[in-house]
């Protein structure tokens, strides 16, 4: 799941060499103090060039089980992403957002996809055959980004500067932006509590068809 | 309906849809408890009852095209109603869906034609029939949370004995209203018109023919075709109506995950057949629907 970060990082290690980095630890929570999963959080430069992304920059968001396997899924803009069908029925996979608007109709088992995002932005992904799945596609405009795991931690690793600090979460009204300093060795650790909107996402759940008239 | 029978049913969905490699498979449990099971219009004769039921039901779908989608289930199922062994019952059949959505999306508005033909074996041999259905059904997801559908019907019986030969068509309006996660809220209204079988106790029956609750009665339930049934009782009628029903019904899902649904449902369904003679039924049914 989640590769292209990895890739990304391994690659700016080698891209930055000789560049002292800086660390940003974030710990997400939100109001009742729970630990929160996939905020995204990414830190833009403000006084250097945005390194564009490598070749090889990747991610993977596959359909099996009629969902999809990552919820939430960030790449820096210029990155293709891979859509493989490893279910047992078709899929529909499409998008309607600005950032980018395709779809993928007649989708059989086994086939694999792949489209480039190469412009920043939110793009919310769902199947045209089974409404209840549901994926959000972050494409950032900078190669220093992570995703907040189970315990709402999450680590981003960028060459010492001035960044804006943007936080994403799919349950946050808007985007938090804050400009922030990294020093060469240093560690910035910031905690942000989070007021989430309720998880409103469309009912799977089989329905009945027994009971009544006859 | 002996247990024989009943497996052989069940195993004439699940093999062949294994063989054939069923997509989804979906399975459900019920229980009901039906007031005045046996349709009866005389109050104090009215038969209550529980039914159980379980079915399994094999399930392929295919996109035909960008907006069309095709589904293709067979399902297996049996009935059984303690009080009354000759309800009890099996069905087999398939069903087809074709769908067209007008574009991308969840709020797109779905338009679905269905057909479907099954066979429904009870205990009592007359009762038993071969069942027509068509569906066309149109639905819109408003918000998330909330979706309405309405659809029209057409059933058609053809049974071994003129009373349970019903063909009838039904107009419904439906929603539904996740209200939070895991729970769903649905209600909705049919108007059925057409055929629906009755039964009465014979002595009823008797008055009813001769006029002993009006000359409109009479004259109407002497055209009706009619029968003796033990299904309820030794004693009893089976007959045919041309009626009108209203019928609402309610209920509230909880999703135990994904895949699993544990719906209880309300259901009233009032007839009114052409004499004005008036039958009030009313179903509870708890079920849990889980997909493979």
């Amino acid at each position: 799941m989640f590769r292209a970060p990895l890739f990304l990082l391994l690659g700016l290690a080698v891209s930055t060499a000789g560049v002292t980095a800086g660390e940003l630890s974030l710990a997400v929570r939100n109001a009742k103090g729970e630990p929160v999963a996939d905020a995204v959080v990414s830190l833009i430069p403000l006084d250097a060039p945005v390194p564009p992304p490598l070749p090889t920059a990747t991610g993977e968001i596959a359909q099996q089980n009629q969902e999809y396997t990552t919820y939430v899924t960030v790449v820096q803009a210029g990155s293709r992403v891979v859509f493989p069908n490893k279910d047992t029925v078709q899929h529909h996979v499409y998008s309607l957002s600005k950032a980018k608007k395709f779809e993928l109709p007649l989708y059989n088992p086994g086939a694999a996809e792949s489209i480039v995002f190469d412009v920043p932005g939110l793009v919310t992904l769902g199947c045209n055959i089974h409404d209840w799945m549901l994926a959000y596609l972050v494409v950032v405009p900078t190669p220093y980004f992570a995703k907040s795991d189970g315990l709402g931690a999450a680590t981003v690793r960028a060459p010492a500067g001035r960044y804006r600090l943007e936080l994403w979460h799919p349950r946050l009204a808007a985007a938090l932006s804050e400009e922030i300093t990294l020093v060469e060795g240093g560690a910035l650790r910031r905690e942000f509590t989070l007021t989430l909107k309720p998880d409103r996402r469309i009912h799977r759940g089989p329905e009945s068809k027994s009971g009544g008239y006859r | 309906m002996s247990l024989t029978r009943s497996l052989l049913t069940l195993c004439a969905v699940i093999i062949p849809a294994l063989e054939a490699g069923a997509q989804d498979w979906h399975a459900e449990a019920s229980y009901t408890w039906a007031e005045n099971l046996s349709r009866t219009s005389y109050a104090p004769d009215r038969e209550n009852g529980a039914v159980y039921d379980g079915s399994v039901t094999a399930e392929w779908h295919r996109q035909l095209a960008p907006n069309w989608t095709m589904l293709v289930n067979a399902e297996a199922g049996l009935e059984q109603v303690p009080a009354f062994p000759g309800l009890d019952s099996v069905h087999l059949g398939p069903r087809a869906d074709l769908r067209w959505k007008f574009g991308l999306g969840p709020f797109a508005p779905v338009l679905t034609f269905s057909s479907a033909a099954s066979r429904d074996e009870l205990h009592e041999h007359g009762r038993s029939h071969w069942k027509l259905e068509g569906r066309v059904g149109l639905s819109k997801r408003l918000t998330e949370t909330w979706r309405m559908a309405a659809s029209g019907e057409w059933q058609e019986d053809y049974a071994r004995d003129h009373p349970f030969d019903i063909r009838n068509r039904r107009l419904s309006l439906e929603t539904n209203w996740d209200v939070a996660e895991g729970w769903q809220l649905s209600a909705g209204g049919s108007r059925l018109w057409g055929e629906l079988t009755a039964n009465a106790n014979q002595d009823i029956w008797g008055q009813a023919l001769s006029g002993g609750f009006g000359r409109t009665v009479a004259n109407y339930y002497n055209t009706v075709p009619y029968e003796h049934s033990t299904a309820f009782e030794t004693d009893w009628i089976a007959y045919r109506i041309d009626c009108r029903a209203d019928i609402w019904w309610a209920s509230v899902s909880f999703a135990l995950g994904a895949n699993t649904s544990l719906p209880l449902r309300y259901e009233s369904v009032k007839v009114v057949n052409r004499a004005h003679v008036s039958y009030n039924s009313e179903f509870w049914s708890l079920s849990i629907v889980h997909r493979f």
